[in-house]
This record gives structure tokens, sequence and C-alpha cells, in this order.
């Protein structure tokens, strides 16, 4: 086994190290035991077969135990720092890799440890299920830090910086022309647009159109032209802007996926090496949580520990729930139409925003060639407080309704439909809770994967129009163009994001403040009703959490201050759900915190990702960059500043690239990932064999062993008996050497 | 925090720690100001004097927010201190939270767990230690019928070779099947 070959390994390294050790400070000079001392004494340890070290508590002095300790600690130390197994290979480079790998893994513990304070605090209240929850929070806000830097470092900086330094007035008049502003938003009549008054910006601020379109936040401000600088006033160096903007692009995704890959990979390992063959109670039992400090949170540890084990008991008993035929027929019908009505529930509210997406656009009449508007819109955004009739106020509600009513029925379905599916879920009669929660985990995640996969579809198709114009602005039956198609693409995933936050806010203060207010203060629902607080659903949030990671990865190519507003979203969520956590509620009933549950988990962020980056590819490969605003207005393809490097650095360069984008040597990267594949899963599988024969073998040993106690112990009792035989035949004896004796001497006296 | 309280364990002892225990040398000057705080002349002067192995009684050991109210906090002093009367050098304070801590490894948290489990100390966890345990996770709330249930359960699926106790194998091979542990087998400071 591992762990035996690992200590028979450092077993010589610790003893070497003791030896050198001649300077110890803790040791006093009893505890010197000389130079072979220590190896003597290790005869003497009582090792079980596995190798363990076990000194038993009685039987070794003070001094003896405390050097012990010491190599004790030596040794695990030795064996975690990755000493290898005999059978791998163990070379310098794997060496390399596993040293730095190590050197990261401190840095982090010492210089990243973000909010550790905190979740150390909350893990004394609520246990360390809920604190995974916060870890995860803290894993999101690295990945956005990450891009952040990354945006701000190599797109908001030179932009603002070429901006400023090109113009003598306000970076947006200058750089183009003030029409071609006008042109990017239909809604964007007002000709001096950027003077609204304050209601109108705080709701522009909202939906991010208006003066929010002409700030860095959006990708409709930045400058096409390319940043030179001067080096020692001999060479210029180009700062290729549009180069940088889409590489940047394109690399949140690859950093975004190393990063999670690199997660992923971690645990794998780990989830794959949990056998199926569980063991409930021992599990429960073995692994009381050691980090909860609070008294009151420790009670509560005890109580749901008797409540698991209580189910577990009555589970074990219901295990074989038999059902008649007719019963079984009747509850399969009624799972299909549950499970309908649930398909039924996703697609309704798809589509009512698909509907309000196209409408909105269609109810807009068409444009003239830089898109002003032929027909004056109901200035909606326009809300004059001061005199409003009632059909002012209808308009200005149908107006308000109309711009945010997608990014209401999907952050406010996230909210209601979960609600829903538990509902349902209670109706279907599963006869374990365990699978009531797992369907309605399922379908909660069902749905809101679908629901944004689709949002971000219509939205493709919404753009589709103005996408594919490369040089008409208007195609013959009047549909509507964009002329600026990626601030619209940005400003509604920012409508998105500021609208979900919102209702996020409003489900918390609902669910959980007012809950637990109104439980602590009016004893009518706690006593008669049995009201609780609110359980802390750790599924459900590290759900909603994926939902909003991939809104916010889905923004981050056309606004580039995106990472920035990510950031500060998550940092708020953080301390919203702390602080509401520690105060209003209790910590979850059954916890299932195994590596399988994080690696899924983490899948699912992976396959959130992918679905962004289809979309991502999607527009960026199939749309032409718009003509009015961005840094790509020049180019007729996205990536067209990427081939014209290619190009101009020289023919061996452009030769790899071209071959590289063949498919023969897509096909043999192919080929190599699948013969690495069959290798390390042949492996796999060999090994699983391996595992199962030892099995049987401890197994069997356990027999034999058996077997021959039995026998010793039946010829012990025979031993027993003869014995006993012999110790009778032996009294038996003395008796009659005695009797002789006297008959001897009796006769000797009779003949004296 | 400060710079004399970092003088007060010299660079080569604070190696030494660095080489025996998981910890940095920042948590480790982190875990002496909480070694310190629970008798702060006391830890102090000793250091300061050179007599690095100071006992803190189990009384002032148990102050330590993480164990006042954990109900194995009599077992975890008595595991880890040298003479087993639950009194703690700073040494023992480390290597409690050493193996306590994230990053040691499982098996060495296995080998711990064992030895607090064992509530006889006789190298074997037999039926008397785990009605202890039960009785103790549950807080002493559960009827006696069911803590049977539950022990005859656990010997059930853990015991191989049946001879009615858990020996360390035996017990090491369960906490493998069990992913919980190494993430609820911690005390962080």
């Amino acid at each position: 086994m591992d762990s035996e070959e690992g200590i028979v390994h450092s077993n010589e390294a610790a003893i070497e190290l003791d030896t050198d050790d001649e300077t110890q400070p803790i040791l006093s000079k009893e505890d010197d035991l000389g130079d072979k001392g220590l190896s003597n004494d290790h005869a003497h340890l009582s090792t079980d077969r596995y190798g363990t070290f076990y000194p038993g508590p009685k039987t070794f002095t003070l001094s003896q135990r405390r050097v012990l300790r010491r190599t004790q600690r030596m040794q695990f130390k030795e064996l975690q720092s990755g000493l290898r197994r005999k059978d791998q290979v163990s070379t310098k480079f794997t060496k390399f890799i596993d040293d730095s790998m190590k050197k990261m893994n401190e840095i982090q513990r010492n210089h990243f440890r973000i909010w550790g304070s905190s979740i150390k605090h909350i893990q004394g209240h609520l246990g360390s299920g809920v604190c995974t929850y916060f870890k995860v929070i803290v894993w999101l806000l690295k990945i956005n830090l990450l891009c952040m830097i990354l945006a701000l470092a190599f797109i908001v900086g030179p932009g603002s910086y070429m901006a400023n330094n090109h113009a003598q007035h306000p970076a947006q008049e200058s750089l183009y022309n003030k029409d071609d502003l006008e042109c990017t938003n239909p809604n964007f009549v007002n000709g001096t647009g950027f003077h609204h008054d304050a209601v109108d910006s705080v709701l522009q601020f909202l939906t991010g159109t208006g003066w929010m379109e002409s700030t860095a936040m959006f990708y409709g401000w930045y400058p096409t032209s390319n940043l030179t600088m001067h080096v020692h006033g001999k060479e210029k160096t180009t700062y290729n802007f549009s180069l940088a903007y889409f590489t940047v692009g394109i690399s949140y995704f690859f950093l975004s996926l190393l990063f999670m890959l690199y997660n992923l990979s971690k645990l794998f390992n780990k989830s794959a090496a949990e056998q199926f063959d569980t063991k409930p109670y021992s599990s429960k039992v073995f692994t009381w949580d050691y980090g909860v400090t609070d008294t009151g949170a420790c009670e509560q540890q005890s109580v749901r520990f008797i409540q698991s084990l209580k189910e577990g008991m009555t589970e074990d008993a219901q295990e074989g729930v038999k059902r008649e035929f007719s019963a079984k027929v009747g509850i399969v019908f009624l799972r299909i139409v549950t499970n309908i009505i649930c398909l039924g529930a996703m697609v309704g509210t798809v589509y009512l925003y698909v509907n309000q997406i196209l409408t909105d656009s269609s109810e807009l009449q068409s444009t003239d060639s830089c898109g002003k508007l032929t027909q004056p819109l109901d200035d909606g955004l326009d809300i004059d407080l001061g005199n409003l009739t009632n059909t002012e106020i209808k308009e200005n509600l149908s107006a308000f309704w109309s711009t945010y009513s997608a990014s209401i029925i999907v952050s406010g379905s996230n909210v209601i439909l979960p609600i829903f599916f538990q509902l349902v879920g209670t109706f279907e009669m599963y006869s374990f809770q365990s699978t009531m929660i797992g369907i309605t985990l399922v379908r909660m995640f069902i749905m809101k994967l679908f629901n944004i996969s689709v949002y971000l579809y219509i939205l493709y198709i919404a753009v589709g129009p103005s996408g594919g114009q490369l040089e008409e602005w208007q195609t013959p039956d009047n549909t509507l163009i964009y002329n600026c198609w990626e601030n619209y693409v940005a400003s509604q995933l920012y409508q998105l994001v500021m609208v979900d936050f919102i209702v996020f806010c409003i489900a918390l203060l609902c669910s959980e403040v007012l809950r637990s207010y109104l439980v602590t203060n009016i004893s009518f629902l706690r006593d008669r009703l049995g009201i609780t607080k609110p359980e802390f659903n750790i599924a459900e949030e590290i759900l909603d959490l994926v939902h909003k990671q991939m809104i916010f990865w889905s923004g981050f190519y056309f606004a580039p201050l995106f990472p920035v507003v990510a950031v500060l979203e998550v940092i708020a969520i953080f301390y919203l759900k702390k602080i509401s956590a520690l105060k209003n509620v209790i910590p979850p009933k059954t916890v299932v915190l195994n590596h399988q549950s994080t690696f899924a988990v983490n899948c699912l962020f992976l396959i959130s990702l992918l679905i962004v980056f289809v979309f991502m590819g999607l527009v960026i490969f199939n749309f032409h960059p718009s003509k009015t605003c961005g840094p790509f207005r020049e180019s007729a393809w996205f990536s067209d500043p990427f081939s014209h490097v290619i190009k101009n650095s020289g023919k061996f360069k452009s030769y790899i690239v071209d071959s590289l984008k063949t498919t023969s040597v897509f096909i043999i990267l192919v080929i190599v990932v699948c013969l690495v594949i069959y290798y390390y899963r042949s492996l796999a599988s060999s090994r699983k064999v391996t595992i199962g024969l030892l099995r049987q073998q401890v197994k069997d040993e356990i027999a034999d062993k058996k077997f021959l106690l039995d026998r010793v112990k039946v010829q012990d009792s025979n031993n027993n008996e003869d014995e006993t035989k012999i110790e009778d035949l032996k009294k038996s004896t003395n008796l009659r050497k005695k009797e002789l004796q006297r008959k001897i001497s009796r006769a000797h006296g009779f003949a004296s | 925090m400060g710079n004399s309280d970092s003088a007060l364990i010299s660079e080569k002892q604070l190696e030494i720690y660095q080489l025996e225990t998981f910890f940095t040398r920042k948590e480790i000057l982190r875990i002496y100001e909480s070694f310190a705080d629970l008798n702060p002349d006391k830890v102090r002067e000793a250091f300061l004097a050179g007599n690095y192995q100071i006992k803190m009684d189990y009384g002032e050991v148990t102050q330590l927010s993480e164990l006042k109210f954990s109900p194995f906090k009599d077992r975890i002093c008595r595991v880890f201190s040298e003479d087993l009367s639950g009194d703690m050098t700073f040494s023992d304070f480390l290597d409690m939270l050493s193996v306590m801590s994230m990053q040691a490894p499982k098996d060495l948290k296995a080998a711990y767990a064992f030895k607090i489990y064992d509530f006889n100390d006789d190298g074997e966890i037999d039926r008397t230690d785990l009605d202890e345990l039960v009785n103790r996770v549950t807080g002493f709330r559960m009827k006696t019928e069911d803590v049977d249930g539950i022990v005859d359960e656990i010997l059930k699926e853990c015991d191989m070779d049946e001879n009615g106790t858990l020996t360390p194998a035996e017990f090491e091979d369960i906490l493998q099947k069990a992913p919980e542990f190494s993430a609820n087998f911690n005390i962080e400071v």
C-alpha cells in the first residue's frame, strides 16, 4: 500500500534527520538517545502489519514518547512532500513541478487568504457545509479579479489614455461623429443626449443606455487607433489596441477555463477514489465537525446527528416499499404529468421574454442611413414627476416595462420557479426524501441553464441583421438594425446583471430577514404552525452563483468594465449573505459534503462556461463589427488585427498559423488525445481488478485466521485434557509409590 | 502582534517548528499569540527566561474558544499532551493544531482520531468506547436501546475480522470512505 512504502522510505530519512540534528533546544539532556538509540527503539515499537506507528501510551517514558512524536511528525511531513511510489518515475521534471506546486500553495495560503477570518466565524456558527458556499464565493472572486486586472491593464488603461490625449474636448465628442453616437440606440432621441435630468440619468445607469454608452463601460467608446510610444527617443513601439482588445477578450475565457480545469483535475482524483459502498452510520458518527465552536451550534449539531441517525434507521426499515402494479402505473403517470408541467413552466417564461425582446425591437420604425428615427418614439424614459395624467402614467409604465421586462422575467423566474418545483416535488410521492431533493435540484439547474442560454441565443438573433451587414445600413425589408450592435448586447447584459442583483436583494430580504423577524417576534407562528427560521439551502445557493457567473462571463467581451461590476457584485453578495446567515438562518439538516459533490459543482461551472464560449464564438466569428463605434470599426472581422499581425510577421510564422488551421493537424491532435485517454483508462481498469482481488484476499485471510484460531483452540483444549490426564496419572503414580514405600518399610519392620 | 513577540521565539526554534509541523512561519507566530493569550503573564515570563517547556493547565487550555464547547475536549487535550494529563506545552499545542490543520494528510488525522476515540486507552476501539462515542456525539440524548442498535450497526459495517473491536487499520479503512472526515477534523486558529 501507498502509506506502507512511503513510511518505509521515510523511516530511513527520519533516522538520518535525527542523527544530523545536534542542537535541539527542545530536547533536554535525558532525551539524547545517542546515534543508534533511536533505531533500536524502533524495534520495540508496536507496529502492526500495516506499518503505522502506534506507540502505546503507557509503555514508554515521557522522553521516548516525545522523541517518537517528533519522528512521527517528520515522517508524515516527508510523506506529504510527495514521495513517489516505487513504480512511478520520479524525474527532475516531475520534481520541479511538485516543488513549484508546493510553493504556489504556500504563497496562496500566506498572502492570498481572502476573508479568512469571516469564513472561520461562519464555520464556527453554521458548520463546514455552509462554509463551502462562502468558499465558492471566494473562488469566484478570484476569477473575476483576474479578469478585472487583465481588462484594466490592457484595455481600459490604454483606452482612456489615448482618448484623453487625442481630444481637447471630452473624449466622446472628437473621436467620432456625434451623429454616429446617436445612432447606437434607437431609444436615444435627444441630440444633446448627455443632459437629461437626474431621474433619467439614474434610470439610464440601470439600463446601460443613454449617457452610459459614452463611458468606458461599453465597447463603443474605445478608439481604434494605435498607441505609439517613444522608447529612449529612438524606436517607436506601437501598442496595437484592437489586437489587444481581441486577445484579452479571448483570454478571459481561456484563463477561466484553465483555472477551472486545474481545480477539476485535483478533485477528480479524489472523487473517483470514493468507494461506492458507503457506510452510513460510521461515516456519520466518526466525522464530528470539530470546527464548530459556538455552544449553541454544538448543541444543534448533536440534535442534527440524532435526526440523521434516526432517519437512517427509518430509511433502512423502509427499503422495500413495495407497491402494487396499479399503484405503480398511477405514480408513473403522475410523474409524467408533473414533468410536463415543469417543462411547460420553463418554456412559458422563456416565451414571455423572447416575445418581449423581439417585439420590443419591432415596435420601432425603420431608420435612415444613420439610424435617426423617422418617427418619434414616446420618450418613455422621461418621467416628469411634476404633472402626470393617467395616460401619461400608463405610457410611462408601459415604456418602463418594455425596457426592463426581459431582465425582470429572467430574474423573477429564478426566484419563483424553485418554489414551484419544490411544491411539485411534494406531490410526486417519492419514497425517499433525498431523491426528491435531488430531482428538484436537477430541475432548477436545467431551468437556469435553459433561461440564460435562450436569452443569449435571442440576443444573437436580434443582433443578427445588424451583425451581418458589412456595407448597407438598412436591409430592404426594413428590419431594425442597430448601428452599434455591440453596445446593444452589452447594455442588455448589463441590465440583466443590475436587475438580477436587485431581485437578489429583494428575495434575500423577504425570504430571510422578514421570515426570521416574524418568527422571532410572533410566537403564534413558531408555536402553533411550527415555522422556523429559514434553513440555509447550500445547493440552491450555489446554483444561483453559477447562474450569476454565467451572466458575468457573457458580458466580459463587450463591456470592458464588466469585470469591475462583477467583482463589486461578488463582494456585495458575500457581505450581504454573511450578515444574513449569521443572524437569520439555521444550518441545514443534512449536509452531503464529499468530493463528489464538489466535483459536481465544478462541472456545473464548466458547463455554463462552455455555453458562454459557444455564444461568444458565434457572435465574434459570424458578425461584422459595427462601423460607428469601437476599436474594430475599420476592420471587416473581429479577428482581422490578429491575421494582419500574422501576415506581417514573416513567411514562417504565417505558414505555421495557416497549417494549424487545416484539418489534418486537428485530426492528429484528436488521435493523440484519444491514445492518451485509452492508456490511462486501461491502467485504471487493471488497478480496479487488482483492488477487487486484494479485497478478496483480505477476506480469505480473515477466514484463514479464524480457521487457524479455531484449530488452535481445539488443540489447546485437547492439550488441556491431555495435561489433566497426565496430572491424574502423575498423582496416581505418586500415590502408588507411597503405598509401595509404606509396604516396603512395613516389610522391613517385620523383618527386623 | 509585534516585533517583541516574535523575538521571544528564536529563529532556530521557528525553523525547527516549521520542519516538524505543517505550518509556515507566520502561522506559527499567530498560534503563539493565541497560546500566550491563555495566560499572558505566565507565558511571556517563561519564554523570556528561555523556558519553553512551560505547561498550561488543562483548565487554561480549554479556555481556547475552539475547545471550550467541544464534547471531545478532554480527550483532545489528553491525547496531545505529553504526560497524558491534559497539560500542554507550546510544542504540544503546536502539535495538536498541526495535526488538526487543513494541510495534515488523512492518515495522520485518522491515527490521531483513533487515539481520541479510544476512551480506555487500550489500543483498540471496543463496544464500550463506541457506546461512549455515540453518547457524546448525540449529547447524551438517546436511549440506550437506540445507542446499542447504532453501535451494532457500526460494528457490522467496520469490523472486518469480527472480533468485536476496531483496530487502527480497520478504522483508517473506514475513514477512507468517509469523505467529510478531513474537512471536519479541523481546528483553525
